[in-house]
């Protein structure tokens, strides 16, 4: 607790190593940091796969306030593999705590092109619990980024336009096919200083 | 991608996306008088169905862990996440025909819908905290670790 504090009350003293004043650090800036681009979204269209008709209906009362362009909902991944191409939406959201292996293999296969849309869509993900295997398998899989529940206006927004924002190139590799997990993102797009050294798994 | 994905939005003050929250916000009120009224019917559904058990009945298994899981998933969405994480738990014996005796299923089950109606009369929201952790410690259920 003491350390939080002290890094807190540090947290705009950081410098590099020579002594040039840093900005926060990477991690901090991707939980939020900054302000939220308002964006309109009235040309955006959207796939949304949750099971659970309360919450679908939900959503897309937000997406509504939101002035989302399109917005289609499917009840799991089967029938969104037959609206997808109908579709030909520009964000897919999944929900992953219900979809489970399902959603992840419709993440594979989109990013795989096997579809029908272009396999470098924008994907977002949610999911109420970060620490899951299948959500790290997620973000192996190619997702764009992973919205953690709940579910509110805010985070539904900001996870819209972290994916619009997402500027990372498209990799495609026997092992990866997805953003370039390389990099961190931030609001403003990425900053190329924060590239991590290790290659690729 | 994203470039196709950016020439189909462009930036609008910020003002807007302050009215678009404070409509959200209007809209939460009544999202959530609809929330509640959806789970006190799920959680009366459940409670009927649990009157009548018939635990070697397949089709009553399958309604039962429907309505689990819409309470998994309505719960985790709306920040009730204790919701969610009995509900799952529940949904995991149900499924589950390993359990010893019927004895065992029933006293389970109904151990986690009273919890499920707990957490929504007494608005246990997130993981409700301390509460919580006592409730899944009962209950004998693994708090997640996030």
């Amino acid at each position: 607790m003491a350390v939080n504090r002290f890094k807190a009350q540090n947290a705009e003293k950081r410098v590099s190593v020579v002594g040039r004043p840093v900005g926060p650090s990477p991690v901090a800036r991707r939980s939020f940091g900054r302000e939220v681009p308002a964006l309109d979204l009235r040309g955006i269209s959207l796939l949304v796969v949750n099971d659970n008709e309360f919450v679908r209906t939900y959503m897309e009362r937000l997406f509504s306030i939101m002035r989302v362009g399109n917005v289609v909902t499917c009840a799991n991944p089967r029938s969104a593999r037959v609206e997808i191409a109908a579709v030909q939406p520009d964000i897919v959201v999944i929900d992953l705590d219900l979809t489970g292996m399902d959603g992840l293999q419709l993440l594979h296969d989109i990013r795989r092109g096997g579809a029908g849309i272009p396999h470098d869509i924008a994907i977002l993900v949610a999911s109420a619990y970060v620490d899951r295997e299948y959500v790290a398998k997620a973000r192996e899989a190619g997702a764009n980024w992973i919205l953690v529940k709940p579910l509110t206006f805010r985070r539904l927004y900001e996870g819209l336009v972290r994916v619009i924002m997402d500027e990372r190139a498209f990799i495609e590799r026997d092992a990866y096919a997805g953003p370039d997990r390389r990099v961190l993102v931030d609001l403003d797009g990425y900053d190329r200083a924060d590239r991590r050294k290790e290659p690729h798994s | 991608m994203s470039r196709m994905l950016r020439n189909k939005v462009h930036v609008i003050p910020q003002e807007h996306l302050r009215r678009m929250e404070i409509a959200a916000s209007i809209a939460m009120l009544e999202l959530s008088t609809g929330f509640r009224r959806h789970v006190n019917m799920t959680l009366r559904d459940m409670f009927v169905l649990m009157s009548a058990p018939r635990h070697g009945d397949d089709a009553w298994r399958a309604r039962l862990h429907d309505l689990a899981r819409d309470l998994q998933s309505v719960g985790g969405s709306f920040d009730y996440r204790l919701l969610s994480i009995v509900g799952e738990a529940m949904c995991r014996i149900i499924r589950d025909e390993g359990l010893a005796t019927e004895d065992d299923l029933q006293r389970k089950l109904a151990a986690y819908a009273a919890a499920l109606d707990a957490i929504i009369r007494i608005d246990l929201r997130g993981d409700g905290g301390d509460d919580g952790r006592a409730l899944l410690s009962v209950l004998r259920i693994p708090a997640p670790a996030a």
